[in-house]
């Protein structure tokens, strides 16, 4: 697909990875409706490009999900392209020996970032490929994963919900890609974001460049080609792609 | 309609005799959500038509599927 004149959502687009994909993808012609609970960042971001709508909605709340794609639909015609980037990271052992009180790893943690990670994945995408398949429009579904989903001490949660996150990938790409539709995934390592550096001590991240083959971490805008690519190649379907510098759990 | 019997065949690996009868989703054993959308793309591609949401749905029974594609070619 040619990105000029696309019609594409991002969600977690106010900040991050969403936000330098809203911001190049719209220079290069790509209409996009940037998604985001965070309403004075999308404000930032509108301020910053006129040109990306900017959509407050929470993405891990299934009726909301609804509504906004369904307002986005009537406003953009229809949707060529859904980047499902929004995701949060948190970390927890399953077992936290230093606790004094309760030492399992805590329940509603768990269930925060299924909800952001893995749930909103799973609305966003089937209101919007219900939306592709009737207009039949031979779309892409990109989902952003992690190199965690190979599983990382310290991230139950956040592994397993990228883990799911690369399934529903390889799923959809099995059952829609009869309908022309594309479901393609990237799993980036340790990229240079505020994000990392507030996840994970600077002692930690820097053990992680050692391991790191390029003895770097990532930067943004390599994450960027790499989503563009993934657009333009309409060859490319249940795949993860990996960006993470030969860096391996 | 030789060409939605085709179609039959090849989708549902049934026999030709079997695609002239009105079988339907409760006894066609491949036919499921999954190929119901083999079906569809197959259909669309081959006559050049859109079908609708509503007639993908109603299209449960060989018959059916018969009858409603008629609708769009005629």
């Amino acid at each position: 697909m040619e990105i000029k004149g696309l019609r594409i959502i991002i969600t977690g687009a106010a900040s991050g990875f969403g936000k330098e994909m809203a911001l190049q993808l719209s220079k290069q012609g790509a209409n996009v409706a940037a998604i985001d609970c965070n309403e004075k960042a999308l404000i930032e971001l509108h301020n910053s490009n006129k040109n990306i709508t900017i959509w407050n909605c929470n993405v891990a709340d299934n009726l909301t999900v609804e509504k906004t794609i369904e307002d986005i639909s009537l406003s953009m015609g229809t949707i060529d392209v859904l980047i499902n980037n929004a995701g949060i990271m948190k970390n927890a052992p399953l077992i936290n020996i230093l606790s004094k009180t309760d030492k399992k790893h805590p329940i509603e943690l768990w269930e925060n970032i299924i909800a952001v990670n893995q749930n909103a994945v799973f609305y966003m995408s089937r209101s919007v490929v219900d939306k592709m398949i009737t207009k039949r429009i031979k779309g892409l579904v990109l989902n952003v994963s992690s190199i965690s989903a190979q599983g990382n001490s310290g991230q139950t949660a956040y592994s397993a919900s990228k883990a799911a996150v690369e399934a529903m990938t390889v799923v959809w790409a099995k059952e829609l890609g009869r309908w022309g539709i594309r479901s393609v995934a990237i799993a980036p390592g340790f990229i240079n974001t505020a994000g990392t550096h507030k996840a994970l001590e600077e002692k930690t991240l820097e053990q992680w460049i050692e391991k790191t083959p390029l003895r770097r971490t990532g930067t943004i805008e390599e994450i960027v080609k790499t989503v563009q690519f993934i657009i333009e190649n309409d060859f490319i379907n249940g795949v993860v792609i990996n960006v993470n510098g030969g860096l391996t759990l | 309609m030789e060409k939605i019997n085709t179609i039959l065949v090849k989708t549902f690996k049934i026999t030709n005799d079997e695609a002239t009868m009105n079988l339907s989703m409760n006894n066609v054993a491949r036919w499921d959500s999954i190929t119901h959308m083999d079906l569809i793309v197959t259909i669309e591609n081959d006559f050049h038509i859109t079908l609708s949401g509503d007639d993908i749905a109603e299209m449960i029974t060989f018959d059916a599927i018969r009858h409603i594609v008629k609708t769009y070619i005629s």
